[in-house]
């Protein structure tokens, strides 16, 4: 980070006919106790809504939980759904407050979540600022610029467009794997990883998983390190199945390099979840459920090198 | 003049990168932080309309101003000042919201935070003339006591059918009604000893399965 002073950048949306118009639509769909707070979370997201379509980024709010009115009478969320990146989650902050609230529902399926400030009398809104990650509170004095989100959309865009480029029309038959069927380039954590890591990270419950991993090649950008990506199975499958998925340095190296992705996308090749080392890291991993006769892509990603593999259940 | 200048340079910045690019945006953001505080906007009509009415009609025009100036700055052209064509933008843009939202019969006032944290029933009833919106809070209530009546009866026997997996007691109806009396993930997490993206991979699952049967029965 440069050590000059930067101006926070802020972007501020009037709020409207339209926007309050919205507003009530979606709060008179939710509960008599969301109300208030669906009416602030439509503003907020239309806000961010009106901020990415200036800057050239469509936008699908149809596909957003944030205006299903089914969805809105179980659950307290504001998400956008960006096209070709995937959820952002548009959180209200009022008027006097330094943090940003982000409730528990909305801590998964989102890409990133977003600030926007409210004024008293509710005609604007002020976008302060993003987090990649959620947390119960955020002090907006934590948040990152505005520009390094547009930046980090950009990004995963990129990273999809190039996926969907190149031709991969097969998937891993996961399902298979529970009649064990396995392909012998799916190899054991033995065989791949430095065996003082091979410790038992995949408990299911005291049953014993299936476990598999590939060596991933990313090519020039790594420089020597190389990385394999492990998926983690139980050892039946359910109609609904819990996927564990990390990546591990191999070879001599302990830890993963900083800024390397690995991205859960769904069937239209939209990011669902990310995960990102940092500093001295040793693995990273994603969890989530999955039913059979579901597929989805992984994507590891480090610098402008980029690897999807499509599963199907 | 000073103003001029710098705003044609972030336009003609903004023109030479691509959409969606860094410098764009940035030139774009720029641009439109300087011309909400350069004081030199118009004000088109203000006699024809109260203040109060007029300043949310203004909103309206100069949120969508910004809008088509963004995606239509490659239409801008150096010979003109920035100014004179965000101005002449503006007016359109005021037509337009005029047209589009003064035919009703009448307009109602836009809410205020202190507007939505008092008691809404008082605000709605306060407020509105429209018998329309009075009831519209009677309907909500009621539209919410209908789907909860529907899984807690459970009729056709499908939100007790489903679990989360190991645990049947967990079923969808119980972690569904408990969604709708405004429990957090967070907290049923904990209370549950089930993870949250255990409860919430379950829950959205299942929601997406009986959607169809909500909307048939709830109508």
């Amino acid at each position: 980070m440069m050590s000059k002073m930067i101006e926070p950048i802020t972007f501020t949306v009037p709020l409207s006919f339209e926007a309050h118009d919205i507003a009530q639509q979606c709060a008179e769909k939710s509960s008599p106790t969301k109300f208030k707070q669906v009416y602030l979370n439509t503003l907020a997201v239309y806000a961010v809504d009106s901020y990415l379509r200036c800057m050239g980024f469509e936008t699908n709010l149809e596909k957003s939980e944030s205006r299903d009115s089914l969805m809105l009478k179980f659950v307290d969320v504001a998400d956008l759904d960006v096209v070709g990146v995937g959820k952002i989650e548009c959180r209200p902050v009022l008027p006097d407050s330094q943090t940003c609230y982000i409730p528990s529902d909305a801590w998964e399926n989102r890409i990133g979540y977003v600030a926007v400030q409210l004024n008293q009398s509710l005609k604007a809104a002020t976008l302060l600022g993003f987090t990649q990650t959620a947390a119960a509170e955020i002090p907006v004095a934590d948040l990152s610029q505005l520009d390094d989100f547009l930046g980090y959309l950009s990004e995963i865009k990129q990273t999809q467009t190039v996926n969907s480029e190149s031709d991969r029309p097969e998937f891993v038959n996961l399902k298979q794997w529970f009649e064990g069927i396995i392909e012998e380039t799916w190899l054991t954590v033995e065989q791949l990883l430095n065996p003082q890591k091979v410790e038992m990270m995949y408990r299911f419950k005291n049953a014993v998983p299936i476990v598999r991993g590939q060596q991933i090649d990313l090519g020039m950008e790594l420089a020597g390190t190389t990385v394999a990506l492990i998926v983690a199975l139980p050892p039946q499958s359910d109609p609904e199945v819990d996927v564990r998925l990390q990546v591990h340095p191999t070879g001599s190296s302990v830890y993963l390099p900083e800024g390397l992705k690995l991205m859960l996308q769904d069937e239209s090749g939209e990011t669902i979840m990310i995960a990102e080392s940092r500093d001295s890291d040793n693995f990273i991993q994603l969890q989530f459920g999955a039913e059979l006769g579901e597929c989805f892509g992984i994507n590891v990603a480090f610098g402008e090198a980029s690897v999807t593999e499509k599963f199907c259940l | 003049m000073k103003i001029d200048l710098q705003l044609r340079e972030l336009a003609l910045e903004a023109q030479q990168h691509p959409a969606q690019s860094r410098q764009r945006n940035r030139a774009l953001t720029k641009l439109i932080e300087v011309v909400g505080r350069c004081h030199r906007l118009v004000r088109p009509y203000r006699e024809s309309w109260p203040p109060l009415i007029y300043e949310d009609l203004y909103n309206e025009a100069y949120g969508k101003t910004l809008e088509y100036i963004c995606q239509n700055i490659d239409n801008y052209y150096p010979e003109k000042p920035v100014m004179a064509w965000v101005n002449q933008i503006l007016k359109f843009r005021f037509s337009d919201v005029v047209d589009r939202h003064m035919n009703e019969k009448k307009r109602r006032e836009l809410p205020s935070l202190d507007d939505l944290e008092d008691n809404l029933e008082k605000w709605l009833s306060e407020k509105f003339q429209h018998s329309e919106e009075a009831r519209m809070m009677r309907e909500l209530r009621e539209e919410w006591r209908e789907l909860r009546e529907l899984i807690e009866e459970d009729p056709d026997h499908l939100f007790r059918m489903v679990s989360l997996r190991g645990r049947p007691d967990l079923t969808w109806q119980v972690i569904a009604l408990a969604k709708l009396d405004g429990e957090t993930l967070d907290i049923m997490s904990q209370r549950l000893e089930v993870s949250i993206s255990g409860i919430n991979g379950f829950f959205n699952l299942n929601l997406r399965r009986f959607r169809d049967y909500f909307r048939n029965r709830l109508q």
